[in-house]
């Protein structure tokens, strides 16, 4: 036990979280007036990351697309099971904010729901481990979304598809008015911002007008960046606290050798049975705020 | 009586100041984000006393603020986290070279 344990542990409890590179691919350059046409300038690393995402993208285009094929009127099964977190999706999370733009989007934040979740859920696999023990490399498998630039990349999705709803309903609702062409676009373009802040009437509200609009745009950067830095941190802190725990097998072996192992191993594994309880809400809450902001920027109260 | 043995002289710089304000920090915030929650978990847990039929409902709303509470103070666990490895490098390189 101590031996398992001494291998799942590393000197350095970052090294779990941080992507690790499997194989290069060199980056190259058109130069042709240089020695040749093309010039390897430097590497692009395949990193763990990376692969965790695709295998992700790789199980929702298999699973998916073979539940959604013949879905019955009323599931059984494995539909069933599939239509617990559906359901829930659709009417817990998503209908309360976007009501009558609920299945516009649904397939978008059903998307996102299942990417975030099963990147956590994988991360609490083992898969490292077994990886370590067949094989006999290291860091081949980490969380995705333990990682600053996975969550980044999630919440950009996000920021660009809130801005972009906002500013396409403008220009629905200016076309609805009687505009047309690039009259409407430009309208809506700008009345967008405009209805971004709320509305105050009389002088106060011409006067406060600019701070608000400050506030707004500072929000507006700063709701996807928090959107981010929950998700990573609280990926990212789980399995640093387990590192942390089996790091202190090979510090400690000369004065308990298979107790502490063993207690050590049993409290991981206990303390994995909350780190899913945290996996699934931070999945719940990145795609109830994604349904919150996208409601705000759609929604007919401007 | 028993001598103690002698601690070794303590030097206090940069170094030091940085470690101590990133520890003290992360502390810090995770007092302040227990006592957010627990004031949240007690007005949920007292409402769903009073009014048992909401219970579903309310911790919904508990877990979505104790979330958005949770957030930031990842966010200023991460800021101590960078100060007590990455930036220490910077601060070490500067009393280095700088002071001493």
């Amino acid at each position: 036990m101590t031996g398992l344990a001494t291998m799942l542990a590393t000197g350095d409890p970052m090294q779990h979280i941080v992507p690790h590179e499997i194989f290069r691919v060199g980056r190259f350059h058109f130069e042709p007036w240089s020695w040749g046409p093309f010039v390897l300038k430097d590497y692009i690393p395949f990193t763990s990351h990376m692969l965790m995402v695709l295998i992700t993208a790789g199980l929702m285009l298999v699973i998916f697309p073979l539940l959604g094929r013949r879905y019955p009127m009323v599931p059984k099964g494995v539909h069933a099971f599939f239509d617990t977190a559906f359901e829930f999706v659709r009417e817990g999370v998503a209908r309360p904010a976007l009501r009558d733009h609920t299945d516009r989007f649904m397939p978008f934040i059903w998307t996102m729901f299942f990417f975030i979740l099963i990147n956590n859920l994988l991360g609490i696999l083992p898969l490292d481990a077994i990886a370590t023990l067949i094989w006999r490399r290291s860091h081949l498998f980490g969380t995705a979304t333990a990682g600053l630039s996975v969550t980044a990349g999630l919440a950009s999705i996000t920021f660009i598809a809130v801005h972009a709803v906002g500013i396409l309903e403008q220009i629905r609702r200016q076309r609805e008015h009687g505009l047309s062409g690039l009259g409407a676009a430009g309208r809506g373009f700008v009345a967008y911002w405009y209805h971004l802040v709320p509305h105050v009437p009389g002088v106060l509200g011409v006067l406060l007008f600019p701070f608000l609009f400050v506030l707004e745009l500072i929000g507006a950067l700063v709701k996807p960046f928090a959107l981010a830095i929950r998700l990573f941190a609280n990926m990212m802190a789980g399995h640093v606290v387990l590192a942390s725990l089996l790091m202190l097998v090979p510090i400690l072996r000369s004065y308990f050798d298979w107790e502490l192992a063993t207690v050590t191993i049993v409290g991981c594994a206990v303390y994995c049975c909350l780190e899913l309880l945290v996996a699934l809400i931070q999945a719940y809450i990145f795609t109830f705020l994604t349904c919150l902001f996208i409601g705000a920027a759609v929604s007919p109260e401007h | 009586m028993v001598m103690l043995p002698t601690l070794a002289e303590v030097v206090i710089n940069d170094y030091g100041l940085a470690l101590l304000g990133a520890a003290l920090g992360a502390g810090l915030v995770t007092m302040g984000a227990a006592k957010g929650i627990g004031h949240l978990a007690a007005a949920a847990v007292e409402s769903q006393a009073r009014q048992p039929e909401a219970g579903g409902r309310i911790f919904t709303s508990m877990i979505i603020a104790s979330a958005l509470i949770e957030g930031f103070t990842f966010f200023a666990l991460v800021i101590c986290m960078q100060v007590g490895t990455t930036l220490l490098k910077v601060i070490e390189a500067a009393s280095q070279g700088a002071g001493n």
